[in-house]
């Protein structure tokens, strides 16, 4: 591949090299667009500083979760977030994590981490309004990756968990346990995560000839569950995350139905926490350690000026079994062929 | 080799007692009184299983057990077989034969596709040949030799690791596993199934491409062709992949005055609830020629074109719309998903790398995303 230079930068532009020099030393005498513009072309077309081609430049991420996600105390985004700090140490990089209101999401301000200045990449965990995520992908100058959520416009580069495929074998994993009788428990409409698992339950019943119900597909998160539960429940759920699986058997549980004696469950993401079910609850483990990692890698490509636009890594997990499931196949050796 | 298969089968009281299967015999009873005298009424001792173990079994020598693994000459194929299938049976760790081997059968690939069928119902079905190519390309540029094949009654020496490209029989995991072999799935997976799989990711592919249809402006979709896509071989993933795919589109994206049709009873079914108010789903048929289809194959091009719509059955067809209204714009052109060969192809490599180094291969679907042109 030709190298890129500041020649390469301003014809692309058509401006001239003079401009390009200004714009990226910082320099007065560019309007605050052309700069954009030209810094945004700079890493897209992979242009290295020399600086950054002998390889001293220090990463340093600006990191970006929405506030419903980040509860105080334990959860699954601040786990991802610790493991994300992790996987900057061996390439030295450092972070500096800014939590999203609603209010910045929904009017479409900049987050501090771009805003700054101080930052060359930008991470991005868990999903956001596509209107937000949008914007920040057009006003980024810097690389931009998602970690557990997908870009609409599909440019800027991802990492997910293998949603669909997981999902897949979960419910594979009540179909090899004899369960005909199979539900889902999820809301389509929340995010794409959710539907990718909601795909991973439909491939699954359908290579096992399986007919999928209509009512058996439940909105864990509506308010009024319990009211809305159909009278005849399928014998088994398959949940699309372990939340949804612990408040379906909170709500099970006052109709008096017991798990897995009446009804199996299983999960995804293996993190409850300090929950109870967490050493009861068969579930896909997701390997953040990995997903961090890999997100790092994006990251640090893009800031080498090594950048793919678009691209979509999705980590597979492995399921995790425990006692959320009953057997009925009876053979006591389901899933073996 | 005829005469070893039968004196395997008939005389294996004279071979324990002769050979140096005798020794090895001998010293199993020993251990197992001394284990037995130990301690516990724990029923069955974790003990590492040893190749004499196995002559024992079988009533073969130790050395006929050391070449049927290792894949050296001199051992009829039913008594490998056999041994083969007993090591994997009783846990032998095939790794260390691997491991020990590395420098002289290590490099060996068996690459499996199945045979072209007569009446060319097959250019459907097999990866395209250009990825294939690359594949090996890469695995001989990098000291591997590869060697095709079609059956496994073919297999005479111990191959470092098999690949089993699209559209492999499922069956043929089994065997493999059974005979110790390690293998790739390339071009398809099976979630439901452990194992390594390395392919492109249908499912997203095929609602990226229902997207880019709606976003040019197609005012009708539908997807796959009509009838007639039913192959014995076809692993389901691909063809299901594409069907789930576009679907998962149209729930999202599906624009006020465009219309998709669906003819498939598992989606149908589906549809009758969709949690996305601006679709509204109606049995029967396109009102016009579908503007925009979503094929899985570069083969079906020429289906979709001969198909006429008239061969859909109306009461397994669905039309999904938004409102009604819209300019029709036929579209012309092709857009085509390429195979990700290289991602693939390099990561094949690295995989059969560790494979080499460790005896082991990881039990994971890997999925890479194609190009759209």
């Amino acid at each position: 591949m030709k190298r890129v230079t500041q020649k390469t930068i301003a014809e692309e532009l058509h401006t001239s090299t003079v401009t390009v020099s200004n714009a990226l030393s910082g320099r007065g005498g560019v309007s605050e667009q052309m700069r954009s513009r030209i810094l945004q072309t700079a890493w897209k077309l992979g242009y290295q500083t020399t600086a950054q081609a002998a390889g001293s430049v220090t990463l340093s991420v600006g990191v970006i979760v929405a506030a419903r996600y980040m509860a105080v105390g334990k959860s699954f985004y601040w786990s991802m977030y610790q493991e994300l700090v992790r996987a900057l140490f061996p390439v030295q990089g450092i972070s500096m994590l800014e939590i999203v209101e609603p209010e910045a999401e929904q009017g479409l301000h900049l987050p501090a981490a771009l805003e700054s200045g101080d930052n060359n990449a930008l991470i991005v965990i868990g999903a956001m309004s596509p209107e937000y995520l949008t914007f920040l992908t057009r006003s980024a100058q810097i690389p931009v990756v998602l970690l557990d959520s997908r870009d609409p416009d599909l440019d800027c580069c991802a990492v997910l968990s293998g949603n669909y495929t997981g999902m897949y074998r979960m419910t594979q994993c009540l179909i090899d346990h004899g369960f005909r009788k199979i539900g889902f428990a999820g809301d389509l409409t929340e995010n794409d995560n959710i539907l990718d698992r909601y795909f991973g339950y439909r491939a699954a019943m359908e290579d096992a000839g399986l007919a999928i119900i209509p009512e058996w597909v439940i909105n864990d998160q509506d308010p009024a569950l319990e009211a809305h539960l159909p009278a005849r429940l399928p014998d088994a759920f398959a949940c699309y995350n372990d939340l949804a699986a612990v408040r379906l058997t909170r709500v099970l549980s006052r109709r008096g139905i017991r798990i897995p004696e009446d009804l199996s469950l299983v999960g995804y993401d293996d993190y409850l926490a300090d929950d109870i079910f967490n050493h009861t609850l068969t579930t896909c483990h997701v390997d953040m350690k990995r997903m961090a990692e890999l997100a790092v890698q994006l990251a640090d490509r893009g800031v080498r000026g090594q950048w793919t636009p678009g691209q979509l890594l999705q980590v597979d997990c492995p399921m995790i079994e425990r006692s959320s499931v009953r057997d009925l196949s009876g053979t006591g050796t389901a899933g073996k062929e | 080799m005829i005469h070893a298969c039968c004196a395997g089968e008939t005389g294996p009281c004279l071979l324990r007692g002769r050979k140096s299967g005798d020794s090895g015999a001998k010293k199993i009873s020993l251990k197992r009184i001394n284990s037995a005298g130990q301690n516990s009424p724990a029923p069955k001792e974790k003990k590492t299983i040893r190749m004499r173990d196995i002559a024992a079994k079988l009533g073969v020598s130790t050395v006929t057990v050391s070449n049927a693994l290792r894949g050296k000459p001199g051992v009829s194929p039913e008594v490998a077989a056999k041994v083969r299938e007993l090591a994997v049976e009783q846990g032998y760790d095939l790794g260390r034969i691997r491991r020990g081997q590395r420098h002289e059968t290590g490099s060996r690939i068996l690459v499996w596709s199945p045979m072209p069928s007569d009446d060319g119902t097959d250019r459907l079905w097999s990866m395209p040949e250009a990825a294939v190519r690359t594949i090996t390309g890469v695995l001989e540029s990098n000291g591997f030799t590869v060697i095709p094949f079609t059956s496994l009654d073919e297999v005479r020496e111990m191959p470092l690791g098999v690949l089993l490209l699209y559209p492999a029989e499922r069956g043929v995991r089994g065997k493999l596993d059974r005979m110790g072999i390690p293998w790739i799935g390339i071009g398809w997976y099976d979630a439901g199934r452990d194992g390594c799989y390395l392919s492109d990711d249908v499912f997203h592919e095929s609602a990226r491409m229902t997207e880019l249809l709606l976003r040019k402006g197609a005012q009708s979709v539908a997807c796959g062709i009509p009838s007639g896509d039913r192959n014995p071989l076809e692993p389901r993933c691909r063809i299901r992949d594409t069907r789930l795919g576009y679907e998962r589109t149209l729930w999202h994206h599906l624009l006020p005055g465009q219309t998709a049709l669906i003819n498939d009873q598992n989606q149908i079914q589906a549809f009758q609830k969709t949690p996305f108010p601006n679709i509204t789903a109606k049995p029967g048929l396109l009102p016009e020629a579908v503007q925009g289809w979503i094929l899985g194959h570069d083969a079906y091009l020429q289906d979709a074109r001969m198909h006429s719509l008239e061969s859909l059955q109306p009461e397994s067809s669905l039309v999904l719309e938004d409102a009604a209204g819209g300019e029709r714009i036929y579209l012309k052109k092709a857009f085509r998903l390429h195979f990700p060969d290289q991602q693939i192809a390099d990561r094949t490599l690295e995989l059969l790398k560790e494979l080499k180094s460790t005896g082991r291969l990881p039990k994971a679907v890997e999925l890479f995303q194609g190009v759209i042109e």
